[in-house]
C-alpha cells in the first residue's frame, strides 16, 4: 500500500497540529482531497466559481490561523460533517463581515445569511460531491494495490466490469486479453470486485469516528446519488 | 454532477456494497453431501487428516471449486487450522499459492473453506507414476520457491510443504495448498496455534529444528523441505538418516550442492531466503549444467568408496586375501550389501536350451560356445534367472571368428537393454539403445579394440538410478536411468522374458565364465 494511504483522513487532520513540513503536507492534502466537494457547495450557495475557490482556499488558510483543527475531535462525529459544518461557518463568518462592510447585497446573501436554514438540497450537493471524492480515493486505493503487484494490465482489462456484468460471449476475449484461462479471468475479476468493496469501505472508515457502521453511510451515499 | 455521472457513481457504489457480502452459505447439510447455496456439490474428491475435500460449481463465479469442510465434531485445533489457512491464503495473492473465495459454516457450526479448484493432480501422485526428469523437477521447484518467497515476504511461513501439499492446474503450473499449520511470523500472537509439546509439519520434510519442541522455526525451515522436495523429485528417495548424494547418483555435483545447503543441520548453514535459493538454481539452469556427467561420477564414486572404506575397510579386507576391488568399495559407498559372485553356468545347463536359445549353442565343461551362421547371425542365449534390482553382471570370452558384436543382456527400471562391443562394424561399444538413439547416435558410445583369440570381460553394473558398463575390467560409461529410456534394437528382439543373457552376431565366441553378483539394500 503506497505511502499515501498509510494514513486516514482524520489522521490527516490530526497531523495538521504537529509543526513544519508534515503539517504543510497534511493540510495540502486535505485541501486537494476536499477541495471539490466544498467548492460545489459553496457554488451551489450562490458563489461564483472564482469567489468558491477564494472561500475553500481561505477556509483552509483560516483553519489554520483558527487552531480550528486542534479543536477537531475525530471520535465525535463523520469527517464529512465536521468539514461541512466548518466550512458553513467560514462562509457565513465572510458575508457577516463584507455585509458589514456593504449594506444592502441580493438574494443570495439572504440565504447566506441563514446558513442554518438551509433546504436539505443544500447539503446534498455536498454530500454527492463528498461520495463522488470517496469513490475516487477508493479507486485511486486499489489502483495502487494492481500496480504494486504490477497487475495494471489485469486491472485496465478488468476495471470497466467492475460493477456492470461482463456481457454474454465477451468473457474469453476479456480472458485472453488478460492472458489467463476464462475460469482464471472470472476469478480474477471476482477478486478485482472484492477488493474494491474493501477499498471502498476503508476509504468510508477513514472518514468516520471509530465505531461508526460503515455500511450504513455507505448506503446513505448510495440513496443520496439515487435521488433526484 | 450529471445525471449519468450519478448513476455511474451509484452503480459504482452499490458493486462495492455487494461486494462486501457473502454470497455463499450453506442451506442444509447432511453428513455426507452437503447442499450449499450457490455451489452444487458434485462429489467427493478425498478425505484428508481434518475432513472432507468436495467438488463442486460456483455459480456467481461459474467455476469450479473446491469446499475443504472439516469433520462434523472436530475439535478446536482443527478448527483453528482451518481458520489460520483461510487467513493466511486470504493474505496470499500469487499464481502460484491456491486461491480462497470464502470462509463460512454450516448452519450445525461446521466450518468450511472454498478455494480454487485445481484438476493436475498433485506431486505426491507425480512421484508414484513416474520418474521426474530433472529440467521438469527444478521447473517445478522454481515455482514453489517463488509460491514461498512471497509467502515469507508477507510473514507466513508453510511449515508443512510436501508432495501432496503442491498441487498442478490443468497446464501443469503449481498450486502450492494446506496453509493449515502455516506460521504467521510477524504475529507473536499467532504462533501458538500447536498444542505443548507437539511437533507439526510431516516428519520427513520437516527441517530438524521442527522436531525440537523449543525449536526456532523460521523461512529456513520451509528451505529445508524444499530441499527434501528436490531431492525426492530428482532421486525418488527421500533423504532419511545416512543418503547418498546426488552426486554419487550420477547428477550434477552443483545440483548436489544446492540440495546439501537446503538440507544443513543448523537453518544458519541453509540459504537465507528463497530469494538466494532461486538465484542458484538460476545459476545452474542457464550454465546448462544441470546433466549428469560420467567422469565427475566417477571421480565422486572414487571419493565416496574412500571415505567409506575406512568405516568398512576392515571389514572388508578380513573378507579377502586379495587387494580389495575397487568396484566394491564403490558399491560398499552406495550403500548396498554386496553378495558373492555366482557361477551362472550350471543353472544354464539345466535350463531348457531350445526355449532359450537361437543359434548353434553348445557346452563344453562350463564353457558355453556359439558357433558363427550367415544364415542365422543374431545368436542369443537368453538366461532366465531373477538377477534382483541391483546387480553385476559379467562375462569373460574368446572369440575365435568374426569381427562383429558380443552383446550382453539385462534389465534395468528403465528397460531390458544390450551392452555391446565392437558393433555396427566399426568398433562401436555401449548401451544399444538410449531413448531409442542407437550407438551410432549416441555420446554414450565408446570404442573398444579387438584381437581375435584373446580374452576380454564385459560387466554391466545396474543400480537403481544408473547403468555402469566396464570392458576388461575398466569403467567405460555411466548412463543415469532417471530420464533414460532402455531398449533392446530389433535384431536381439527373441521371444523371451528372461531378464539377462549373451549373444554374438555372426561370430564364433568362447564364452569362459557368465557370473552374477546380487546387490541388497543395507538395513
Amino acid at each position: 500500500m503506497g505511502e499515501r494511504f498509510q494514513t486516514t483522513r482524520w489522521s490527516l487532520v490530526i497531523d495538521t497540529r504537529n509543526t513544519g513540513p508534515e503539517s504543510e503536507r497534511a493540510l495540502n492534502t486535505l485541501c486537494q482531497d476536499y477541495w471539490r466537494p466544498l467548492h460545489h457547495f459553496a457554488i451551489h450557495l450562490g458563489a461564483s466559481h472564482a469567489d468558491a475557490e477564494d472561500y475553500v482556499q481561505g477556509f483552509f488558510a483560516n483553519a489554520i490561523r483558527s487552531e480550528l483543527f486542534e479543536r477537531a475531535d475525530p471520535t465525535r462525529g463523520k469527517l464529512r460533517t465536521f468539514l461541512l459544518t466548518a466550512f458553513r461557518r467560514y462562509i457565513q463568518d465572510q458575508w457577516s463581515k463584507r455585509n458589514a462592510q456593504r449594506r444592502g447585497g441580493n438574494l443570495r446573501q439572504v440565504i447566506f445569511d441563514n446558513l442554518d436554514e438551509l433546504p436539505a438540497d443544500t447539503h446534498e450537493i455536498f454530500d454527492r460531491e463528498w461520495g463522488a471524492t470517496v469513490m475516487e480515493h477508493a479507486m485511486d486505493r486499489l489502483k495502487e494495490r494492481y500496480t504494486q503487484e504490477e497487475k495494471m494490465v489485469l486491472y485496465e482489462h478488468l476495471q470497466p466490469y467492475l460493477a456492470t456484468p461482463v456481457p454474454s460471449g465477451k468473457m474469453i476475449g476479456l480472458a485472453t486479453d488478460c492472458k489467463l484461462s476464462e475460469s482464471a479471468a472470472k476469478v480474477a475479476l471476482h477478486r478485482l470486485r472484492k477488493r474494491f468493496g474493501e477499498a471502498l469501505r476503508a476509504e468510508v472508515a477513514d472518514t468516520l469516528p471509530d465505531g461508526e457502521d460503515v455500511e450504513a453511510e455507505l448506503q446513505y451515499l448510495t440513496n443520496l446519488l439515487g435521488s433526484n | 454532477m450529471t445525471d449519468e455521472n450519478k448513476e455511474d457513481l451509484q452503480r459504482l457504489f452499490q458493486a462495492g456494497i455487494d461486494a462486501g457480502r457473502s454470497d455463499i452459505e450453506f442451506e442444509t447439510e447432511t453428513s455426507s453431501h452437503p447442499t450449499i447455496n450457490n455451489v452444487t456439490l458434485n462429489g467427493h474428491l478425498g478425505e484428508g487428516g481434518m475432513g472432507t475435500v468436495y467438488h463442486g460449481i460456483h455459480h456467481t463465479f461459474g467455476v469450479e471449486v473446491a469446499i475443504k469442510m472439516l469433520r462434523s465434531g472436530s475439535g478446536a485445533i482443527e478448527s483453528q487450522r482451518l481458520l489460520r489457512e483461510s487467513q493466511a491464503l486470504a493474505q496470499l495473492d500469487h499464481p502460484h499459492i491456491m486461491d480462497i473465495y470464502a470462509i463460512s459454516e454450516t448452519e450445525a457450526g461446521t466450518p468450511y473453506l472454498i478455494l480454487e479448484y485445481v484438476t493436475g493432480g498433485d506431486l505426491a501422485r507425480r512421484l508414484r507414476t513416474g520418474h521426474i526428469p530433472v529440467e521438469e523437477a527444478l521447473h517445478i521447484l522454481r515455482q514453489v520457491i517463488e509460491a514461498l518467497g512471497y509467502a515469507h515476504q508477507q510473514g507466513i511461513i508453510h511449515r508443512d510443504l510436501k508432495p501432496s501439499n503442491i498441487l498442478f492446474d490443468e497446464k501443469g503450473d503449481v498450486r502450492v495448498a494446506d496453509f493449515g499449520l502455516a506460521k504467521f511470523y510477524l504475529e507473536d500472537s499467532m504462533t501458538t496455534l500447536t498444542m505443548s509439546g507437539t511437533t507439526v509439519g510431516t516428519i520427513d520434510y520437516m527441517a530438524p529444528e521442527q522436531k525440537q519442541v523449543h525449536g526456532v522455526i523460521n523461512q529456513q525451515s520451509d528451505i529445508y523441505a524444499l530441499g527434501v522436495l528436490l531431492y525426492e523429485m530428482i532421486s525418488r528417495k527421500r533423504p532419511q538418516g545416512v543418503f547418498p548424494s546426488l552426486e554419487s547418483l550420477g547428477f550434477d555435483p552443483h545440483l548436489d550442492a544446492v540440495v546439501n545447503r537446503c538440507l544443513a543441520h543448523e537453518p544458519d548453514d541453509r540459504y537465507p531466503s528463497c530469494e538466494a535459493l532461486l538465484d542458484d538454481l538460476n545459476t545452474l539452469h542457464t550454465a546448462s549444467t544441470i546433466k549428469t556427467r560420467g567422469r565427475i561420477w566417477m571421480l565422486a564414486v572414487g571419493a565416496l568408496a574412500i571415505c567409506t572404506l575406512l568405516a568398512i575397510g576392515l571389514l572388508l579386507l578380513n573378507q579377502r586375501s586379495s587387494p580389495p576391488d575397487p568396484h566394491v568399495e564403490a558399491m560398499a559407498a552406495e550403500g548396498l550389501l554386496i553378495g558373492e559372485w555366482e557361477n551362472l553356468a550350471p543353472a544354464l545347463r539345466s535350463q531348457d536350451s531350445r526355449a532359450n536359445t537361437r543359434g548353434d549353442w553348445s557346452w563344453r565343461g562350463n564353457q558355453l560356445s556359439i558357433t558363427a551362421d550367415p544364415n542365422n547371425p543374431a545368436a542369443i542365449h537368453a538366461i532366465d534367472i531373477d538377477p534382483g534390482d541391483y546387480y553385476d553382471f559379467r562375462i569373460q570370452f574368446v572369440r575365435t571368428e568374426g569381427a562383429d558384436s558380443i552383446p550382453l543382456f539385462f534389465t534395468t527400471r528403465s528397460g531390458r537393454a544390450s551392452f555391446e562391443v565392437d558393433a555396427w562394424q566399426s568398433g562401436l561399444a555401449g548401451i544399444q539403445s538410449i531413448n531409442g538413439q542407437d550407438l551410432r547416435a549416441s555420446d554414450k558410445s565408446f570404442r573398444t579394440q579387438h584381437t581375435n583369440g584373446e580374452t576380454e570381460s564385459l560387466m554391466v553394473s545396474v543400480r537403481e538410478f544408473v547403468v555402469k558398463v566396464f570392458h576388461n575390467d575398466q569403467l567405460r560409461a555411466s548412463i543415469p536411468l532417471h530420464d533414460a529410456q532402455l531398449t533392446i534394437v530389433p535384431i536381439w528382439e527373441y521371444n523371451s522374458d528372461a531378464p539377462l543373457g549373451i549373444g554374438a552376431w555372426d561370430s564364433t565366441v568362447h564364452f569362459e565364465s557368465i557370473q552374477l553378483r546380487r546387490l541388497t539394500p543395507a538395513p
